[in-house]
């Protein structure tokens, strides 16, 4: 049997547990609104967003989890109802604020090749695109649910290679010996670059750069 | 426990008879758990030393089971140590006798101070400020009693231990009801904490240079004022 005061200190720690999770809920889904209302501004809107903005402490999906966290903190069971679904409104919204990074790097990957990009602006959006998966994996996203994203930085980062590689074909062409050689060695080393970045070997733009390396060795071969 | 312990020497004298001797050796503290209240109170009396004395006596004259006594009156030998017997303590006057009623009363429900630190114990109601009444009643009881130079008896032992239950247990309570006030006062300002998050949203990122600005800004705007 416990102290009366002791149950009625549970009995309050209960109510206003239930009071804290159903305000949270409810401020998220405005968070959440207000995120989608923005987002679709942002579609209609040229200018990308500001590599400043990921990650942000200010994101959507950061301050939900902050709300969540203090009525963690104040004693509200992590298995709330309430509590569960804001947080699964946190994790949706940062998905969503990844995919909108994933994007805006694509496109800024795109404007940098029509500058004549060599795969440096696809390495750099590969490393923010990464920066905000391991950054959302820390805000407790599982990892299932970033696999695709993951994907995604692998598929920057193959295609970076491919880039490079296909850019020192145009150099290397009609070039001397030494400048294949030379040649050779960079589309190599890009190649080597990414499996460490974790591409698989056989990934498409992999086999493709690895085709045109071939090529460049062909090329040596012909004018020896 | 009884305040008054009899002590009850079996002795062997060279012969093989035996001596019997009782010795009343404390008469102060009547007892604290209750049980034997009554008993402990006769024996506070002040003539309680006398009438052991006397049967004493009258059991070593006339010896164990019709045999000659072996002690006769006056003779030490069978008897404690000298420096021992030569100890009297002194008689109780009746003020320590009414502080240590005092002491057992000191309840506001009149139960002795053994039961005090039982219902302390078991008490699932009490409150902070009905705590602090019986330990104010505790402690001034014990104070008047140890004043009087009876601070090592019985009923002043338990008290010393019911005073620190009370404390305790005192204790425990004032931080579950400061932590209670301070939750409640926490979930007043609820709305007040959640829109200060939520107002953080789509807000500036969190730059150093940023906040020293607005630190310089506020300096600058203090200095004017």
């Amino acid at each position: 049997m416990q102290h009366i005061a002791v149950v009625q200190a549970q009995v309050l720690l209960q109510q206003e547990g239930h009071a804290w999770a159903l305000e949270v809920l409810a401020r998220a889904k405005t968070v959440a609104m207000v995120a989608k209302e923005a987002a679709q501004r942002g579609v209609s809107n040229e200018h990308l967003p500001p590599r400043s903005s990921y990650n942000g402490y200010n994101n959507s999906s950061s301050v939900i989890g902050r709300m969540f966290a203090l009525a963690i903190k104040l004693g509200v069971p992590k298995e709330h109802p309430h509590l569960q679904d804001a947080w699964k409104l946190a994790v949706e919204l940062r998905l969503a604020e990844i995919q909108q990074v994933l994007q805006a790097e694509q496109v800024r990957a795109v404007r940098a090749a029509k500058w004549g990009d060599r795969g440096e602006a696809l390495i750099e959006a590969a490393s923010h695109v990464e920066a905000a998966v391991q950054a959302a994996s820390d805000f407790g996203v599982s990892w299932e649910q970033l696999g695709a994203l993951a994907n995604a930085t692998m598929d920057l980062q193959a295609e970076a290679a491919r880039r490079l590689v296909a850019g020192q074909v145009e150099y290397s062409c009609g070039g001397s010996n030494a400048v294949c050689e030379a040649s050779v060695k960079r589309a190599n080393a890009a190649i080597e670059a990414a499996f460490a970045a974790g591409v698989p070997k056989d990934h498409q733009a992999i086999k493709e750069a690895r085709r045109l390396v071939a090529q460049i060795r062909d090329d040596l071969n012909s004018n020896h | 426990m009884t305040s008054a312990e009899t002590f009850v020497n079996v002795e062997v004298t060279a012969s093989g008879n035996k001596t019997v001797v009782a010795e009343v050796e404390d008469l102060q503290g009547p007892s604290l758990t209750g049980t034997k209240n009554a008993m402990c109170e006769a024996r506070a009396s002040s003539n309680c030393n006398e009438e052991m004395e006397a049967s004493r006596m009258s059991m070593n004259a006339s010896g164990d089971s019709g045999k000659p006594p072996l002690v006769r009156p006056g003779s030490s030998s069978s008897f404690r140590p000298r420096s021992r017997q030569a100890y009297r303590r002194p008689q109780a006057p009746e003020a320590v006798f009414s502080a240590q009623r005092e002491l057992r009363l000191a309840s506001s429900s009149g139960a002795e101070a053994g039961a005090v630190l039982e219902r302390t114990l078991a008490d699932i109601g009490d409150t902070p400020e009905s705590l602090k009444q019986r330990l104010c009643e505790l402690r001034r009881a014990r104070a008047a009693l140890q004043g009087m130079g009876s601070g090592r008896t019985a009923t002043v032992c338990v008290a010393h231990r019911t005073i620190a239950a009370i404390e305790h247990k005192m204790q425990l309570l004032l931080e579950l009801a400061g932590c209670t006030a301070t939750y409640k006062e926490v979930a007043l300002k609820r709305d007040h904490l959640l829109q200060a998050i939520e107002s953080n949203v789509g807000g500036e990122t969190e730059d150093p240079e940023l906040g020293m600005a607005a630190r310089l800004d506020s300096f600058f705007a203090d200095i004017r004022s």
